[in-house]
């Protein structure tokens, strides 16, 4: 590649929505020389596959504090990063059922304290909010009015815009083979990219998904993560409205983002009793299943029909099979490792859209200052250690329907 | 009125092909109803919708066939037949004379079909079957009317368009833009689930050993060339546009 | 001795290319033997001086009226016929709307093997067949393994070589009868508006669009070229057209033989739209976009400047070909 740097003072490995944050923050603090290499096209990994949901609700008061500082940015993109980022208010709606009636109002009480705007509400607010929503059998709901959804793609687009505005150098279709370490292994002086070419540097930051797994096996360090294949199918409901909310349904595990333009519904699957995981290697080599399972299709199916009943006519236009790279208890890594130099920026386990703002500006405190400096906001949490320290993430009143940390 | 519609499950050919060892290679690759014969199974239902009577799908193919199946009954096929085939190379000389075999048993009084198949695009089974019935045909059709035992099809000649007039029975095969098939409505894909699919063995037909010999075989199998890499024009806009439309028009004569 | 039949065909009073593509083929496959051809309609005889042109040393003419427009049944007749007499090893045509009508149903009648759509042929190892499969995305090589060889020859894939020999002409009588389709009216090729989903030329809009009055370059050059508009979601979302435009992973997948993308960033879920499109020429502010890592040709530099510079430039070029052709 001739026109790539022979140096760099950071090289981020990744493009995709963490990678691009994170190069706009640091390059908004003036750090100059910052290389993004991306193996293939901003968007095409598991930013491409998220849904965009965009909320406040988490039973984990830090990734709460981390979902409200970052949708300010959503909110008001044109002004912070140059471009719209397709941020829809249609609102978000969160359903339980009896068991966790009471986990839920803790957990409201605790995002408001925490500035989200979020409230019970009422059965009949939410025929009024969804009319077709059957609302028997669920013991409560929140609805968020501005949570909705956003498009990752554009946001990965916007922040790797304004990161290039900024003298940051982004690389598509260029991806990195190995980190190099110096000769005893401690400290990173280096990357080699697909193309044989050969970039100094003393920072690495690893934002590239599942693909974090090899690249630091490479060099000593285990990164546990790897992919599990999320099923999700795209619907026409065939309803009266269609500006419906974005919806957490806890009561039959699952989860439905709108399409404001088309009406069309994208129905994901919350369950993770049953996951399916795909092996580094298989993600690498492009080896998995891309399109999802009758069985999958068909228990989707099930579930909408159980809780919208009287959508006779909703249609099922397609269906596929994303890819998201999970960590053993689904809170990513935004960390050292033993190699000097070496940042982890990955893990987001299919719920990072959301807090990408605020990733990138943690992640640009973790290199530049050695410690968080947002508000409320812990990097310790994060730490690759955490499992064998046995310290975790724990939610003041988890939800009992759902098994993995995604909310 | 009795319709039976011959339909095959393809490889989704908007996926990645890989070829190893001159074979197409299978795994992990999504299939589909070709979609031709959703055009077929979509004008069937709605021959059923005015006209009354049973939509029968029938299919060749492995047991992965099914899903199609299903999907046909999802939208709105009354019962599904699938002949099982894996490992027997049939091509179309006798994949006609399986299906032959099977609509013979039945009573119809149309059988629709996709014009050709997506993954193999040969247009030869709907008229070789209706040839080996002795019946007439009319392939890609993008209208059909019928009236008592009177058909009216417009049939597409290569743009041009051709007003046919025959009578029942008929086979007829469809061209993009016969109707939009629906989608399948989500209770009617739980239902279909309840519908009669009936798995049937070749040798359960009356087929012989001639019919099953292939006529014809595929000795090899390759990828086109990679594309070569893609060209940033230079110079002033006007200039850049000038050798733009000179290129698509004169060079490569693409418009 | 290899004796090879090749059905010829007419269209508006004039022989059809492909016949001579054919009659090519048919000289390679033949080399010493024999090339026959024929042709049907009333007064079918005149074509026979140019089809010996390109190499059948004899043309068969079945003079039936019935056959001047194309029935399934009339043309099967007549075919047979022909094959009855001439006792061909091989027989070929055009990949044609009548070619892939009629040929299965005299394969079926004759249980001969056929293999349809060939842009290629070898010989040596007996006579092997090149045919495009999964839309083009991959090819095949196949031979028929046993009895009648029967082809079908693709269009515009062969280029017709003359060899001109001295033709004889032998008129066969046939009895067409007891034909069961009719044709009533051939409605000639109009100029429809063009659907996205079967367009030939597409121009697409993303999100460097910025408006719904920003497509109207767009969609005066589509009319210029005779296609359609599309859109990459970005712009259906921000509502600058019609979510029926959308091209990608959540709408349509289009297979034009040239799409233009105006503004597209080239995000891989809009690509999965279009990645098919014979020619891609991608124009966008952004040299780094992904859109021309796919590009067949790229233009960097304002949509708003660009595409009204092509639209004029096409409408000159265009206009220009149109003088030629009077």
């Amino acid at each position: 590649m001739s026109n790539l740097p022979q140096t760099a003072d950071v090289v981020i490995i990744g493009a995709g929505l963490m990678g691009a944050s994170t190069a706009y923050e640091l390059a908004k603090r003036n750090v100059k020389n910052i290389v993004v290499l991306e193996k293939n096209a901003i968007g095409s990994g598991a930013t491409g596959q998220s849904s965009g949901v965009l909320r406040g609700h988490y039973s984990y008061e830090l990734l709460t504090r981390m979902a409200v500082q970052s949708l300010e940015t959503f909110q008001h993109s044109n002004e912070i990063l140059g471009s719209g980022v397709g941020y829809q208010p249609v609102g978000y709606l969160f359903g339980v059922d009896h068991v966790n009636i009471e986990n839920l109002k803790k957990n409201v009480e605790m995002q408001k304290r925490n500035g989200v705007n979020t409230g019970l509400v009422t059965m009949d607010e939410v025929k009024e909010i969804w009319p077709e929503l059957d609302t028997d059998h669920f013991g409560a709901f929140a609805f968020e009015p501005q949570g909705g959804y956003g498009d990752p793609v554009l946001t990965n687009q916007a922040y790797a815009d304004a990161a290039r505005a900024l003298g940051v150098i982004i690389k598509q279709h260029c991806g990195v083979k190995r980190i190099i370490t110096s000769e005893d292994g401690s400290a990173i002086v280096g990357v080699e990219t697909t193309n044989n070419h050969i970039i100094s540097t003393p920072r690495v930051i690893v934002a590239a998904g599942i693909g974090a797994h090899h690249l630091m096996k490479n060099v000593g360090v285990n990164v546990p993560i790897k992919g599990q294949r999320a099923q999700l199918i795209y619907i026409s409901p065939g309803g009266s409205k269609k500006n419906v909310p974005s919806f957490g349904d806890f009561m039959h595990d699952q989860y439905i983002k709108p399409e404001v333009s088309s009406g069309h519904l994208l129905l994901g699957n919350a369950d993770h009793a049953d996951p399916q995981y795909i092996d580094p290697a298989d993600y690498d080599a492009d080896k998995y299943l891309k399109h999802a399972t009758e069985k999958a299709i068909e228990k989707a199916i099930m579930k909408f029909i159980n809780c919208f009943p009287s959508l006779e006519n909703a249609k099922l236009l397609a269906s596929y099979s994303a890819a998201y790279e999970i960590t053993p208890d689904g809170i990513p890594f935004i960390c050292g490792t033993p190699i000097e130099g070496a940042y982890l920026c990955t893990g987001f386990s299919g719920h990072g859209f959301k807090i990408t703002p605020c990733v990138g500006k943690l992640t640009a405190d973790l290199i530049l200052e050695g410690e968080s400096k947002q508000e409320g906001i812990d990097l310790a949490p994060f730490r690759l250690t955490r499992f064998e320290e046995n310290d975790l993430l724990k939610p003041a009143h988890p939800y009992t329907t759902t098994v993995n940390s995604h909310v | 009125m009795n319709m039976v519609v011959i339909m095959k499950q393809t490889f989704d050919t908007e996926e990645k092909i890989t070829i190893e060892n001159g074979q197409i290679v299978k795994d992990n690759v999504g299939s589909i109803m070709n979609p031709y014969d959703e055009y077929a199974v979509e004008e069937a239902v709605k021959l059923k919708e005015e006209h009354g009577g049973e939509v029968t799908v029938i299919t060749v193919g492995p047991p992965e066939a099914e899903s199609a199946l299903r999907t046909a009954l999802a939208m709105g096929a009354d019962k599904a037949v699938l002949i099982e085939n894996e490992d027997q190379p049939l091509d179309e000389y006798s994949i006609a004379k399986v299906l032959t075999a099977a609509i013979n048993n039945r009573e119809y009084d149309i059988i629709l079909g996709g014009n050709m198949s997506v993954d193999n695009g040969a247009s030869q089974v709907g008229p070789r079957i209706a040839e080996e019935l002795e019946i007439p045909h009319v392939a890609t059709i993008t209208k059909l009317e019928i009236d008592g035992e009177s058909v009216k099809a417009e049939r597409d000649a290569e743009g041009d368009v051709e007003i046919i007039e025959s009578t029942l029975p008929i086979l007829v095969t469809a061209q993009q833009g016969l109707n939009e098939p629906r989608y399948p409505s989500l209770p009617g894909i739980m239902k279909a689930k309840k519908k009669s699919l009936e798995r049937l063995a070749i040798e359960d037909l009356n087929v012989t050993e001639d019919d099953l010999q292939s006529k014809s075989k595929a000795v090899d199998h390759y990828l086109p060339p990679a594309k070569a890499t893609g060209r940033i024009l230079e110079g002033g806009l006007p200039a850049q546009v000038e050798e733009l439309v000179h290129i698509l028009h004169e060079e490569t004569k693409i418009v | 001795m290899t004796k090879v039949l090749v059905l010829a065909e007419a269209k508006n009073g004039k022989l059809r290319n492909v016949s001579f593509e054919v009659l090519t083929v048919a000289g390679c496959i033949a080399s010493d033997g024999e090339i026959t051809a024929c042709v049907f309609g009333s007064d079918a005889e005149k074509y026979s001086e140019e089809i010996a042109k390109y190499g059948a040393q004899k043309v068969y003419v079945v003079n039936n009226k019935e056959l001047n427009e194309y029935t399934p049944d009339g043309y099967k007749q007549a075919l047979l016929k022909v094959i009855d007499e001439v006792q061909p090893q091989v027989v070929l045509t055009g990949h044609t709307s009548i070619g892939k009508d009629v040929f299965p149903r005299v394969a079926a009648r004759l249980n001969a093997g056929l293999i349809s759509d060939c842009t290629d042929v070898q010989t040596g190892k007996g006579i092997v067949f090149t045919r495009p499969i999964y839309s083009g995305k991959a090819f095949q090589k196949k031979k028929i393994t046993e009895g009648l060889v029967m082809a079908t020859i693709r269009p515009n894939n062969i280029e017709a070589v003359e060899n001109e020999v001295a033709g004889e002409t032998i008129k066969l009588p046939v009895e067409i009868k007891d034909l069961r389709t009719v044709v009533k009216e051939v409605v000639k090729k109009a100029a429809a508006k063009v659907d996205l989903s079967e367009a030939k030329v597409i121009v697409s809009g993303g999100r460097g669009v910025k408006s719904s009055k920003g497509f109207i370059p767009l969609q005066e050059l589509a009319d210029v070229l005779g296609g359609a508009v599309g859109a990459s979601r970005a712009a259906c979302d921000a509502e600058y057209c019609d979510y029926s435009l959308q091209i990608g992973q959540t709408g349509k997948v289009v297979t034009p033989d040239l799409y233009i993308a105006c503004g597209i960033s080239g995000a891989i879920q809009h690509l999965a739209g279009m990645s098919s499109s014979k020619v891609i020429v991608a124009i966008n502010k952004d040299p780094e976009a992904n859109i021309f890592h796919v590009a067949d040709y790229g233009i960097v530099g304002d949509l708003f400047e660009v595409v009204p510079l092509l639209t004029k430039e096409f409408k000159k070029v265009l206009a220009e070909k149109q003088a030629v052709s009077i």
